[in-house]
């Protein structure tokens, strides 16, 4: 019964993201609306390690970086489609992932969070200060659009489509991946690590795989991001840009990939309807995300879930 | 625990809230984007307007939050133009009316607000003060066909964007930086000049103007970057002492100069120095010893000392409006004349249309400017003279004008 | 050889800068096993208080003003620790980091609003320099030398011989123990809150000269503070010290190897090494 109410749920999210931009096409909301596209697909990759597996990982906007810079690198200075590029990030994906996932069994807790803050700020910083390779903090410009099937991906309505086929893509993925053996092996982990061990299953092999998945999606992301935004420097990729992503996961519900989307699509739109604030948006905006962390800690879902639960 | 759970359900409706205003904000934006559903512009909408005698609307992009911070400044200087402009009758007799945007200093939030500002229907907008944004938004003004008077001073603008809508209000790098670098050359003869640059866009980019020129004439250089966070400069300046430099060029933004300038006087790096605008922005020299940077040169755009009557007046002006404890510096000066320019094209184009007034403000030729009077030439330069001062007991001391 | 010297000078200082930063973290670490990471904003605003409103608007003295902004900021501590730490540290470790990052967004907007924009500092505080042959050492950097040492003496101070730091001690090692010989937990907590606040404070405005008041000063100091504890051992006093003084020298000296701006990632790949040969840290006892 609940099963066939998740399965319409899914169906009609995936409705309404369809109909959405045919409803609302003003510009200003479908950009927005990809870049939170974007940051879904992030905060899918995110849950897997912290949100499921309980690993602080705040060097998020490091992956993000690498990917963007991997793919608009190639792109522009090679002149190779956007796809080839794509496969070559999540190949560095999968590099990230394998190396932050090998401190990761030996490091716990705030030892790894400020591990990968530490590669986060080092990756920021080489792309900021390599000029000759990256162009600096001037940045890549005119990084060319994905094509398909001869067509190029340029207005903003075309790539909020193009995005939303990643973001069901993936949002299958990790679907599967959650309901599988690895998914339950990563919520163990986070329950009980001493449990899982005993039991056989190596927990280091678990957690590698878990910030595997987090770096392939958050360079796939980052890879979308820079061939949708045709523009990219570093300084979007900032400390403040990781914890970004994970206020997402945290206000939406952890190891849930409704928190994520709801997540998601809070985190980046509050700011941009808190706007009619003038200067207190900001101001305002952090006092509801702290309200909402002190007095939610499981995130909105739990609320929702609380409120079914007495009716 | 009662408390607690209370409190819980208040968030989520608020929370709940403030998606239903997502929602009702979405509604009315797609009434009006319907309405011209095939057109790509929303200029349409504002040609609409223009027969009902609606007011003008101008949008700003400040950086009001994030760091660094002069976007207060600039949305002062354009609300006290636009008071002025609509007390002596407005632009085709219409108000003018200012559309302020936070920017921060993200491109992603620099990117919304232009949006934003475009579904808003502004004739033009002012800003960004920063190159890197102004960079990454100049695609979508340029597909919205909504002009744009930038203030950041990027020479990429011109060289690596072919864009109609684009115009700027400030001197390039390329004349400022290549204009101090050939007052180091010319007054000082220098063999070896160290080149302190900030790591950001606007920092490299003077560099590389910089390092264009001495090649051209055949002086050596060193050039060392140091990052903005940065709260200690002695191994970059030690590598400058030990060239043996004899000239100093510093192209940074305001918060590296407390810093740089403190150490080179303490470290001893001790040679003819000339700096980009930051020097002469107030709030950056309250913060220094006037032994510190005695007798530095800077390029400028505006100088609070001028005796230009304009200039005096405005500073006037503006203490009246805001405070007279409110410093005057460049970004109040130069997007209070850029609104004048603008608010001219419109006058000149006479209607709102995006295209239109774009074309007339590429016709810009002789409108009084504080930091110079705007002449637009085919590359949306409209600022072509730049000031040369020199620091005297913290004070900027006006030299020369190079055109 | 003298640039090597002077590279020394300013890496001690800045190491010592790192250390009161890895100092004051692990106060609030050991008490209440939570991470502030709004410490950034914390050092900001203690900068801010002093020169904004202690001496630019009060005209107060260099002393009473330093006094005036820290009991101020101890002050801010207890009402944090009591409205938003002490509720914190039962929950998930990952809900309270993102609080305290809110938290510091929350007092930089607040700064922001309340101070305006721009930037600003006090001068004639401990400028000027001391000329030792070719040497040239900033005053500010022997006064942050000063501080810190008299900062680490009176804290020992006050954890040995005083009941209200043994009892600190006593929470920061096992806390059911500790209520139950007697000691009031919550209250305890608040003060090492206000304690390791007000060090926040002395440290912003000990950095005033080097880096003048901004939104920005204590970014870099701040997250280099967090590596100087990892780096000795996470958790103790004497390993955040040290582990301040490598870091402060090992990229100043990295400086001079590389080019100047490449620094920052030398010291945070530094930080990475470390932990993957030994993640307890320098000091640390094998597990």
């Amino acid at each position: 019964m609940s099963k066939t109410i998740k399965r319409y749920g899914y169906v009609l999210a995936v409705a309404a993201a369809l109909l959405l931009p045919q409803v609302v096409s003003n510009t200003y909301y479908v950009t927005m609306f990809c870049l939170t596209l974007i940051y879904i697909i992030i905060a899918f990759g995110l849950n897997f390690i912290t949100g499921m597996t309980g690993q602080m990982n705040l060097g998020t906007a490091g992956i993000f970086c690498l990917g963007a810079y991997t793919s608009a690198l190639l792109t522009t200075k090679t002149s190779i489609s956007p796809w080839i590029a794509l496969i070559v990030v999540i190949g560095v994906g999968f590099l990230i992932g394998v190396g932050l996932g090998y401190p990761s069994f030996r490091l716990e807790g705030v030892y790894l969070s400020l591990t990968t803050i530490a590669f986060a700020e080092a990756v920021r910083q080489l792309a900021n200060n390599m000029t000759d390779f990256t162009g600096g903090a001037q940045g890549v410009r005119n990084i060319p659009p994905f094509t398909v099937f001869g067509y190029e991906i340029t207005s903003k309505i075309q790539n909020y489509y193009f995005i939303l086929a990643f973001v069901i893509l993936f949002g299958f993925i990790s679907y599967r991946i959650m309901h599988s053996k690895w998914g339950r092996a990563f919520i163990a982990i986070r329950d009980n690590i001493d449990a899982v061990s005993t039991c056989g299953i190596n927990t280091a092999h678990i957690k590698i795989i878990a910030f595997t998945l987090a770096s392939v999606f958050g360079c796939v992301a980052g890879g979308l991001y820079a061939h949708y935004s045709s523009y990219i420097n570093a300084s979007t990729f900032t400390l403040n840009l990781s914890v970004t992503f994970v206020v997402m996961i945290l206000i939406g519900g952890m190891g849930n990939l409704w928190g994520c989307i709801l997540g998601a699509v809070i985190v980046s739109m509050l700011p941009e309807f808190l706007r009619f604030l003038g200067e207190y948006y900001q101001l305002t905006y952090s006092i509801l995300i702290l309200l909402c962390i002190l007095f939610m800690p499981g995130g909105i879902l739990s609320v929702v879930k609380k409120l079914k639960r007495k009716r | 625990m009662r408390k607690r759970k209370a409190v819980s359900i208040l968030m989520a409706g608020l929370m709940m809230f403030s998606m239903a205003a997502c929602g009702g904000g979405q509604d009315n934006a797609g009434g009006t984007s319907a309405q011209n559903v095939e057109n790509s512009g929303e200029t349409e909408k504002t040609e609409a307007a223009a027969e009902s005698g609606d007011p003008i609307k101008i949008g700003v992009m400040a950086t009001l939050t994030g760091y660094p911070l002069n976007g207060e400044h600039m949305r002062n200087g354009v609300l006290m133009a636009i008071d002025e402009i609509n007390e002596n009758g407005g632009v085709l007799g219409r108000q003018l009316e200012a559309d302020v945007q936070d920017c921060s200093n993200t491109t992603d939030v620099a990117i919304n607000a232009t949006n934003k500002l475009i579904s808003e229907g502004v004739v033009g907008i002012i800003g960004p003060h920063y190159s890197s944004q102004g960079l990454a938004i100049e695609s979508i003004i340029k597909e919205a066909q909504v002009p744009m008077l930038v203030g950041g001073t990027s020479p990429k603008f011109v060289n690596e964007c072919d864009n109609d809508f684009l115009f700027r209000i400030r001197a390039s790098d390329d004349l400022q930086a290549a204009a101090a670098a050939a007052y180091l050359v010319d007054e000082y003869g220098v063999t070896k000049v160290a080149i302190l640059h900030g790591s950001d866009d606007f920092g490299t980019g003077g560099m590389q103007v910089a390092a264009k020129y001495f090649d051209s004439v055949g002086v050596e250089y060193c050039a060392q970057s140091f990052n903005n966070e940065d709260t200690d400069v002695t191994s970059q300046i030690l590598k400058c002492i030990n060239e043996n430099c004899d000239g100093v060029m510093i192209w940074a933004t305001e918060a590296a100069y407390p810093i740089v300038a403190r150490q080179m006087s303490e470290l001893g790096l001790q040679a003819p120095t000339i700096t980009n605008p930051s020097l002469a922005v107030d709030s950056c020299l309250a913060q220094m010893e006037p032994s510190w940077v005695e007798g530095w040169y800077c390029v400028t755009d505006f100088l609070t000392n001028n005796t230009n009557q304009e200039v005096q007046d405005f500073i006037a002006a503006y203490q009246a409006e805001y405070g007279a404890e409110e410093s005057v510096d460049l970004h109040c000066a130069a997007y209070y004349s850029a609104v004048y320019a603008l608010a001219d094209g419109i006058e000149r184009a006479g209607s709102t249309n995006g295209e239109d007034v774009a074309k007339a403000l590429r016709e810009t030729k002789d409108v009084p400017g504080l930091v110079g009077d705007f002449n637009c030439n085919e590359d949306g330069e409209m600022i072509h003279e730049i000031i040369l001062g020199q620091c005297k007991d913290l004070q900027i001391e006006y030299i020369d004008v190079i055109q | 050889m003298t640039i090597a010297m002077q590279l020394l000078v300013s890496g001690i200082a800045m190491g010592f800068v790192y250390a009161l930063v890895g100092i004051e973290y692990t106060l609030i670490w050991n008490s209440m096993g939570l991470l502030n990471f709004g410490h950034e904003k914390v050092i900001m605003l203690g900068a801010y208080i002093y020169a904004g409103s202690m001496i630019l608007d009060m005209g107060l003295g260099f002393i009473p003003g330093i006094m005036g902004a820290v009991i101020l900021v101890a002050a801010l501590g207890v009402v944090v620790a009591v409205s938003i730490f002490i509720p914190l540290r039962n929950m998930n470790r990952l809900c309270a980091i993102m609080a305290t990052v809110m938290l510091g967004n929350i007092i930089n907007e607040a700064v922001r609003l309340y101070y305006g924009p721009e930037a600003m500092t006090v001068k004639g505080f401990m400028s000027g320099t001391f000329r030792l042959g070719s040497l040239v050492v900033a005053k500010a950097y022997i006064y942050i030398i000063m501080i810190a040492l008299v900062i680490v003496f009176l804290l020992n101070l006050f954890m040995k011989c005083t009941k209200v730091g043994k009892a600190m001690r006593c929470v920061a090692s096992n806390k059911t123990a500790a209520a139950l010989m007697g000691i009031n937990v919550r209250s305890n907590m608040a003060i090492t809150t206000a304690i390791s606040f007000a060090i926040c404070c002395v440290l912003g405005i000990a950095i005033i000269p080097v880096s003048s008041v901004n939104a920005s000063m204590a970014t870099m100091i701040s997250l280099k503070g967090f590596a100087a504890g990892v780096i000795g051992s996470f958790g103790s006093l004497p390993g955040a010290i040290l582990g301040g003084l490598i870091l402060g020298v090992a990229e100043n000296i990295a400086g001079m190897v590389f080019p100047s701006t490449f620094k920052d990632v030398v010291a945070f790949v530094f930080l990475i090494a470390v932990l993957m040969v030994k993640p307890t840290g320098i000091l640390g006892k094998r597990r």
